[in-house]
């Protein structure tokens, strides 16, 4: 507790530490090369390098089954509901940064007879 | 900016909101939106409790992949379609993993933390891992094995070579390979020292993998879960000796950032849809995927010329 608590923190590792990964340096340095690069072509090309590093390098996260399809339930007569044919990418309801249902415009969806769910 | 407005919460029970008319959006022929005046949100705290009021009709709208339902519970939806009439629509869920595993590459132990960091070891265990029994028993067969990428809905992968490097890095180690895993992990020295029928440490000391996971009430029988022992049950296959191992929620994930839990087994990637959005699963930039690789709070320095910034 005598330590600044400005100056505190959780454990880390750093690049002059020892016990650094130094595949690390190598992921970082081409991120920051992501995040800075304006021309579309060259940030997708680091991009790929990153993925090509993971493929070979790895596998940093073990996968099971990709793109399995997830269910949703709709009560009969609740209509504007897109089916995954009517998508452009036949869904897409995992990641996290895309708020599910947002993206599939909820504001749209009425009931073919309203009085029936009006309360 | 919003459609719905928050009138009323009580948590954690349920919230009510109301319709925002001067929501900015039209639909093409000019309606105001939304339609709906109100929407109710409920929460539910026993997933078992959950299934049972959507089978008996108490929902309108559920959204799978948020709640928990999966492939498994479409039978019993549908045997009791004249109670709740729902209708079941399928989607792609994009994502990249199903559920996934991933070592700490900064475990407090150096012995394993160095056997972690070792490509061959990780590529040894994915070519040992029997995905096509997992796709069977828990994906009801469907999707497509994978070593493990980010979501195929990722804009990167649609584009010039995109498709031919998302196959070739979902096939990159993509087993069942018995024989090429205990290969490879007879190359990096973990082999059977003291003949008990395990493989050791290349010191000879005794190797034991924990699969770890947030334990709860929600965890058992879960997706994660059964894979987590259909991994076991492979990884024993090649002689690793492993165990599943529930972890108490409080703390978990602050033990996992010190470097004090071995695996990470239930979590999965979805994210795409253009990679820079979220980085973190391919590049250390948050100790949750990465844990002290990361730097807690933050990323560490990087080196430069002069040292580190």
């Amino acid at each position: 507790m005598s330590t600044d608590p400005y100056k505190r923190q959780l454990p880390r590792i750093g690049p002059n530490d020892k016990e650094f990964y130094p595949p690390v340096k190598r992921l970082w340095s081409l991120l920051d090369g992501v995040f800075t690069e304006t021309d579309s072509l060259r940030r997708y090309r680091m991009i790929w390098e990153i993925f090509k590093f993971h493929a070979t390098q790895g596998p940093y996260v073990m996968g099971t089954i990709a793109n399995y399809p997830q269910i949703i339930l709709v009560r009969q007569g609740l209509r504007n509901v897109p089916r995954r044919d009517q998508l452009p990418l036949h869904g897409y309801t995992n990641p996290w940064i895309i708020p599910e249902p947002a993206t599939y415009d909820p504001e749209g969806y009425y009931w073919d007879d309203p009085a029936e769910h009006s309360r | 900016m919003t459609g719905w407005k928050l009138r009323e919460y009580k948590n954690p029970v349920y919230s009510v909101w109301e319709r925002n008319p001067y929501y900015w959006c039209v639909d093409k022929w000019g309606n105001q939106l939304p339609f709906a005046d109100r929407v109710i949100w409920t929460n539910i705290q026993d997933p078992q409790v959950m299934r049972v009021q959507i089978q008996q009709g108490k929902a309108d709208y559920c959204d799978g992949s948020f709640i928990g339902l999966t492939l498994a519970d479409v039978a019993g939806i549908r045997s009791s379609r004249s109670q709740n009439d729902l209708n079941i629509l399928y989607r792609d869920s994009g994502s990249g993993t199903g559920s996934a595993l991933y070592f700490n590459l900064d475990y407090h132990d150096e012995k394993y933390r160095d056997l972690f960091r070792e490509p061959r070891f990780q590529q040894a265990l994915s070519l040992a891992y029997d995905r096509d029994n997992a796709r069977k028993v828990i994906y009801y067969d469907q999707g497509e094995p994978t070593t493990g990428t980010l979501s195929p809905k990722c804009i990167q992968f649609h584009v010039g070579p995109g498709p031919r490097i998302y196959e070739r890095w979902r096939k990159s180690f993509l087993g069942p390979n018995l024989e090429r895993a205990r290969n490879m992990l007879d190359e990096t020295g973990v082999v059977d020292k003291n003949g008990d029928g395990w493989r050791d440490f290349p010191d000879g000391s005794k190797l034991e993998i924990s699969i770890d996971y947030h334990g709860g009430s929600q965890a058992g029988g879960s997706e994660y879960v059964r894979k987590d022992e259909l991994l076991a049950k492979s990884w024993q296959q090649i002689g690793i000796k492993t165990n599943v191992n529930p972890i108490p929620t409080t703390g978990y994930d602050d033990s996992w950032a010190a470097g004090k839990i071995m695996t990470m087994s239930d979590q999965e990637i979805g994210d795409g849809p253009d990679y820079p959005l979220y980085p973190n699963w391919l590049v250390p930039v948050s100790n949750f995927e990465w844990p002290r690789c990361a730097g807690n709070g933050g990323r560490c320095a990087t080196p430069t010329r002069s040292g580190s910034r």
